[in-house]
């Protein structure tokens, strides 16, 4: 029952409007390398715009968008449409329906991200480019998206407005409180995604935690939040 | 069946009130569509949100004010004074009126959109242009709310507290057109922006996304660029900034960090804006409900 469910969820995610605005929303990472790469000056360091375009742009803006928008729609668009009713009243364990939710809305996101980010690497590192500087910032993109999914599929099923709230936590929290206070980066989602990054760009800012600290940081987001949905799946007036 | 009974036909009986004008039907529309942007006759969870971010921008200015209570009027006071001065303070909370705008304005265009009520609006005195001046206005209260009523209190506040406060007014007084000015230049950019971005889709949702993608990711692209080409007009993709870099430009001591002037800043404003207008011409000129 899981596979139907996650098929038809990444399809109905897949298949909208809104999925030609994110994949605007994911160009511009590289537009922004390519427009490096043909004016970059003889002797600039590629690196180090790599690694500003990887942590200022990708993981905390356009990453958390795209993870955000696809999670909150993944049961958002149910409860609007008010099919979630037919949904919720097949036999299956309301885990295994988040889980599916969960699935579909993270491999949407990787559907844009992935080829995104390898393509601004490869546009604005040049002939620097390696599977290691490529490769650790994707591992960070890939975990931060799913746990943003997680938490905003949690998010669609605990409020009405979970993309208000989801873009006053990206920019209030994560973009602003966050970025100045060391403290307050401990729970930023993306803090932890970028703790990847950093394991391979040296030029970034301290991470935030260790490799494995922050993978289990983010699994650990990952589990409560389907956890959070799952229950609120069971105890939430719906549509 | 009672004698006193008697069939009253007033289906199709012609208004007889007052009836007062265009302007008043505009105005009642933005009204309304301010108040409820802000939350008015609707659930706590929706006033939350916009209480909450009012409340973060009026906080510098309490804050401030707040201390210079404590203090009296010591050079520590003073200094305290000069801590967030006019020109800085929309700057020093950019990141909650981008926050506010984002929340509000998708509020004023897309349930309407969404439960097929703009058909409902131009059969009645208001026409298309009516509509989107409304709502233009509608926006900009709410953003004003943020944006020149924490300046205008730090204003008064700091004559209050100066020694001598006519002095202080003579001193300061093109102050006051400079707040309201550069005020109007932010809330007209956000409120414009936002309601173009917001006519695009019916679903909040996505125009919340859409906005904040928009301000956020061309700012980042702007700041990325022009650090590693060191090239400083790439500095102006930063359109987020630049109603607030136009209406610093309007106090002295200006400086920007790439020298950019204002005027450049100003353009680039005019720019927006003029595109979005043209947003909300097509969105709006159409023969759609």
């Amino acid at each position: 029952m899981i596979l139907p469910v996650y098929r038809l969820t990444l399809r109905a995610l897949l298949l909208q409007r809104r999925t030609i605005m994110l994949a605007v929303v994911v160009l511009a990472p590289v537009a922004t390398s390519l427009i490096y790469a043909l004016a970059r000056p003889g002797g600039s360091d590629t690196v180090d715009f790599y690694s500003g375009i990887v942590q200022k742009l990708f993981v905390p803006a356009v990453a958390a968008l795209v993870a955000l928008v696809f999670g909150v729609s993944a049961f958002g668009d149910e409860r609007e449409d008010g099919t979630i009713l037919y949904l919720v009243a097949t036999p299956q364990p309301r885990l295994e329906l988040v889980v599916a939710k969960v699935a579909a809305a993270w491999t949407a996101s990787l559907v844009l991200l992935v080829p995104s980010l390898v393509l601004s690497g490869l546009l604005g590192l040049g002939s620097a480019a390696s599977l290691r500087l490529i490769g650790w910032p994707l591992v960070g993109v890939v975990l931060a998206s799913l746990a943003y999914c997680a938490a905003s599929s949690w998010l669609s099923l605990k409020t009405r407005r979970p993309v208000v709230i989801g873009v006053i936590y990206i920019l209030l929290w994560e973009g602003s409180v966050a970025t100045y206070a060391a403290s307050a980066a401990k729970l930023s989602i993306s803090a932890y995604g970028s703790a990847f990054v950093a394991h391979a760009l040296p030029q970034s800012a301290p991470p935030v935690a260790g490799l494995v600290p922050s993978a289990l940081v983010l699994a650990a987001v990952v589990v409560l939040a389907a956890w959070g949905a799952a229950r609120s799946l069971a105890r939430t007036e719906l549509p | 069946m009672s004698s006193e009974a008697r069939l009253v036909d007033t289906a199709f009986t012609t208004y007889q009130g007052p009836r007062a004008g265009r302007l008043a039907a505009i105005w009642s529309l933005a009204h309304w569509s301010a108040l409820r942007a802000l939350g008015a006759r609707r659930g706590w969870k929706a006033k939350v949100i916009p209480i909450s971010l009012t409340l973060l921008a009026f906080a510098p200015a309490l804050v401030v004010l707040g201390l210079r209570a404590i203090l009296g009027s010591g050079s520590v006071s003073r200094s305290v004074a000069n801590a967030v001065p006019y020109s800085d303070y929309i700057s020093t909370i950019a990141i909650v009126v981008l926050v506010f705008s984002v929340v509000i304005t998708p509020e004023l265009v897309c349930p309407d959109r969404r439960d097929r009520t703009l058909s409902l609006y131009f059969s009645t005195a208001i026409g298309r242009l009516d509509y989107v001046l409304g709502k233009i206005a509608a926006a900009l209260m709410p953003l004003l709310l943020v944006t020149l009523a924490p300046v205008l209190l730090l204003y008064v506040g700091t004559v209050l507290f100066s020694v001598h406060p006519v002095g202080y007014l003579q001193a300061n007084w093109l102050d006051l057109p400079r707040i309201i000015v550069s005020s109007l230049i932010v809330a007209t950019f956000y409120g414009l922006v936002g309601l173009a971005i917001s006519s695009l889709t019916s679903r909040r949702a996505f125009a919340v996304g859409g906005y904040l993608a928009f301000l956020a990711i061309s700012t980042v692209m702007g700041g990325v660029l022009s650090h590693a080409l060191n090239a400083r007009y790439f500095r102006l993709l930063a359109v987020a900034a630049a109603p607030i870099r136009a209406g610093q430009g309007l106090f002295p001591k200006y400086s920007d960090p790439g020298n950019i002037s204002p005027v450049v800043w100003g353009s680039t404003v005019v720019e927006v804006c003029v595109v979005a207008v043209i947003v909300l011409a097509v969105r709006y000129g159409r023969d759609e409900g």
